[in-house]
C-alpha cells in the first residue's frame, strides 16, 4: 500500500511537471464550430503565435469570427487575421509591453488611420496613468468620418495636453461628427403629414 | 435649362451607385372638413409618401388625393432634393431644391418652386439652421417670384423630436396682378405696388412610444392683416410593424392660392409601411432610417446594454458585432419602426454591424464606420 503511495505520487510529480514545461493550448472551440477546418487550423496558428508573443488573441479570434459572419472565403479570412496580428505588434512596440490589451485594438485602428508610432507614444506619455483606448478610438472615428489626420490628430493631442477625460474625448467626437447619417438632420420645409389636400402653411 | 437638367441626371446618376435606401408610406382615410367660404363636407384620402436615401443626397416625394363630398375633389404633390455637403466640424451645407403643386378640384390650382442652400450648425441632439432660396409660384391670383429665408432649431430629447422653424419671404406684389379683387388677407395699396414681407413661424414636437407616435404642430403667418393660425395634431398606433391606425385634427389658415380660406378637418386613417426595396445595384437590401434616428445606446444594467434603432418597414432588424461573437442578435419591434434589444457589453468601444431583412451588414445609422478587411464596412460604437 505505501509502496503503491509512492508511485501515484511520483507519477503526479511527473505528470505536473510535464504540463508545466509543455503548456497545451487547445483549439478555440469558437474557431473549430465555426470555421472551416483548413481557416480553423491556420488562423489557431495565428492565435498560437501571438500568444507566444504576448500578444492578446481575443482580437484575432474576433476578426476570424468577424469575417465567417460576413461570408467572407477562408483566404481572407486568414489574410484579415495576419494583418492583425502584424498590426497589434507595431503597437504594442510602440507602447510597450506594459500596455493594456484594451489599448492595442484602438492602436490598431488608429494605426490604419494614419497615425505613426510616434503618434501613438506621444499619445501614451501625455495620457500617463489613463488607458489611451478612448482618445484612439476617437481619432480613428475623426478620420474615418472624413476628418483629415493631421487635423484630427491635432484635436485629440489638444485634448490630451489639457488632461482631459474619456467623457470630454467622447465629446469632442460628438462634436466634430455627432450623427454621420444627414438623414438626420431636420426635414426640409414640406407640408405636414395628415392634412388633406389644400395648401399647407407655406409661402406664400 | 440644360445645366440644370444634366445636373440632376448626373446627381441621380451617381445615387444609383450608392446605397440607397427607400421607404413608402401609404395613408388611406375618411374623415370630415369644413371651411369658413363654404359648406363642410365628408371626404376620402390617400397620400403616398416616398423617400429615398443615398450617401449625402435626400429625396422626398409625397401627393395626396381627396374627394371632398359628390363632386369636389384636390390633389397635391410635392417634391424636394437635398444634397448635402462633408461636415467640417458641426457645420453642414445643402444645396436644396423642389417643388410642390395643388389642384382644388375645377377651383383652382398652383405650383411652387424653390431652390436654395442651408448651413446646419448641428451635434446628434440638435442643431440650428439658416437658409436662403429662391422661390417662385404662379398662384391663381399672381406670378410671383421672390426670395425667401429660413431658420429653425431642432432638438432631440430621448423619444421626443422638437422643431421651431421660421420661414420669410420678401414678395412685391400689384394690384393688376390680381384679376379680381384683391384678397382681403393681403394689406396691398389699391394703386400702386407694394412689398409685403410674410413671416410663417411653426412649431412641432413629436413623440414615439413603443407602439404608438404622437404630433402636434402650430404657427402662425405674421405680416398678414388678418388671423392666420393653424394647428394640428395626429396619432399613430402600431397594429403591427406595417400597419398603423392615424387619427388626425387641425386646421388649415388662408393663404393666397387657396379658393376656400381657412378651414378645420378631422380624419382617421391606414397607414401601411411598404419597403424595403432593393437597390438599384442589386446586392444591397436596406430599409429608410427615418429622419433623426441614429443608433442609441443606454447602460441599462452592469452587464447589459439597450441598443435601439429605427427602420421603418422592415421586418427582421439583426445587429452583430464583437460582443456577440459576431452571432447575429435580433432586436424587437417596439411599434412605429423603432427596434430594440438589451445586449451584454462590456463599457468601452465595440465593433458592430446591423443587416434588415437578411440583407448585408452594414454599419448602423450613427456608429463611426471603417473598412472591414472584408470587402465591407463596419461600424465603432462608445458603449457606456
Amino acid at each position: 500500500m505505501r509502496f503503491g503511495s509512492q508511485w501515484f505520487c511520483g507519477f503526479c510529480v511527473i505528470l505536473m511537471a510535464m504540463t508545466h514545461a509543455v503548456p497545451l493550448h487547445s483549439q478555440d472551440i469558437r474557431l473549430s464550430a465555426r470555421l472551416t477546418a483548413s481557416a480553423s487550423t491556420q488562423v489557431q496558428k495565428q492565435v498560437d503565435s501571438a500568444r507566444a508573443e504576448g500578444l492578446p488573441t481575443e482580437p484575432l479570434i474576433q476578426k476570424a469570427l468577424e469575417g465567417q459572419a460576413k461570408g467572407a472565403p477562408d483566404d481572407r479570412i486568414v489574410i484579415a487575421v495576419m494583418t492583425l496580428r502584424k498590426d497589434l505588434r507595431v503597437v504594442r512596440t510602440a507602447l510597450g509591453p506594459e500596455a493594456p490589451e484594451s489599448d492595442l485594438v484602438p492602436g490598431v485602428a488608429s494605426l490604419r488611420a494614419g497615425a505613426s508610432r510616434d503618434n501613438l507614444v506621444e499619445l501614451r506619455n501625455l495620457r500617463r496613468g489613463a488607458g489611451i483606448a478612448v482618445p484612439l478610438g476617437v481619432l480613428a472615428d475623426l478620420v474615418a468620418n472624413g476628418m483629415g489626420y493631421a487635423e484630427a490628430w491635432n484635436s485629440v493631442r489638444e485634448l490630451a495636453t489639457k488632461g482631459g477625460s474619456d467623457g470630454q474625448f467622447s465629446a469632442l467626437r460628438d462634436r466634430a461628427i455627432g450623427a454621420p447619417d444627414p438623414a438626420a438632420l431636420p426635414p426640409a420645409p414640406s407640408r405636414p403629414r395628415g392634412q388633406p389636400g389644400t395648401p399647407s402653411p407655406s409661402l406664400p | 435649362m440644360r445645366t440644370a437638367f444634366a445636373f440632376v441626371v448626373l446627381t441621380l446618376g451617381a445615387a444609383a451607385y450608392a446605397d440607397a435606401q427607400t421607404s413608402l408610406l401609404l395613408d388611406a382615410g375618411v374623415g370630415s372638413t369644413s371651411f369658413a367660404s363654404g359648406p363642410g363636407s365628408s371626404m376620402l384620402s390617400m397620400r403616398p409618401a416616398f423617400a429615398w436615401r443615398a450617401g449625402n443626397l435626400r429625396l422626398d416625394l409625397s401627393g395626396g388625393y381627396t374627394s371632398l363630398g359628390p363632386i369636389e375633389w384636390a390633389t397635391d404633390a410635392s417634391a424636394s432634393l437635398s444634397i448635402f455637403t462633408r461636415r467640417w466640424g458641426p457645420l453642414q451645407g445643402e444645396l436644396t431644391g423642389g417643388g410642390s403643386g395643388y389642384t382644388a378640384g375645377r377651383l383652382a390650382g398652383a405650383a411652387i418652386g424653390d431652390a436654395g442652400v442651408r448651413l446646419h450648425f448641428r451635434s446628434e441632439r440638435q442643431g440650428l439652421w439658416l437658409g436662403a432660396q429662391r422661390v417662385a409660384t404662379n398662384a391663381p391670383v399672381a406670378d410671383f417670384a421672390f426670395p425667401r429665408f429660413d431658420g429653425g432649431a431642432w432638438g432631440r430629447i430621448g423619444p421626443l423630436t422638437f422643431e421651431l422653424r421660421a420661414l420669410d419671404g420678401i414678395l412685391r406684389v400689384s394690384p393688376d396682378s390680381f384679376p379680381g379683387s384683391i384678397p382681403d388677407t393681403l394689406n396691398i395699396h389699391p394703386s400702386r405696388s407694394t412689398l409685403l414681407s410674410l413671416m410663417d413661424v411653426s412649431m412641432s414636437a413629436r413623440w414615439a412610444g413603443r407602439r404608438a407616435e404622437l404630433a402636434i404642430a402650430g404657427g402662425g403667418r405674421m405680416g398678414a392683416p388678418t388671423r392666420q393660425r393653424w394647428w394640428q395634431a395626429d396619432a399613430t398606433y402600431w397594429m403591427s410593424p406595417r400597419l398603423g391606425l392615424v387619427g388626425a385634427i387641425g386646421n388649415y389658415a388662408p393663404s393666397l392660392g387657396s379658393p376656400r380660406g381657412a378651414g378645420s378637418y378631422a380624419m382617421l386613417s391606414l397607414r401601411a409601411a411598404f419597403g424595403p426595396r432593393v437597390a438599384r445595384h442589386g446586392s444591397v437590401t436596406t430599409t429608410l432610417v427615418p429622419p433623426g434616428t441614429g443608433l442609441s445606446l443606454q447602460r441599462e444594467s452592469p452587464a447589459l446594454v439597450g441598443i435601439s434603432l429605427r427602420a421603418a418597414g422592415a421586418r427582421v432588424v439583426e445587429i452583430t458585432g464583437d460582443f456577440s461573437d459576431w452571432r447575429p442578435l435580433s432586436l424587437e419591434a417596439a411599434g412605429g419602426g423603432l427596434w430594440q434589444a438589451a445586449v451584454p457589453m462590456t463599457p468601452g468601444p465595440h465593433q458592430i454591424n446591423v443587416r434588415y431583412d437578411g440583407g448585408r451588414w452594414v454599419v448602423p445609422p450613427g456608429a463611426s464606420s471603417a473598412t472591414d478587411d472584408f470587402g465591407g464596412a463596419v461600424g465603432t460604437i462608445l458603449a457606456p
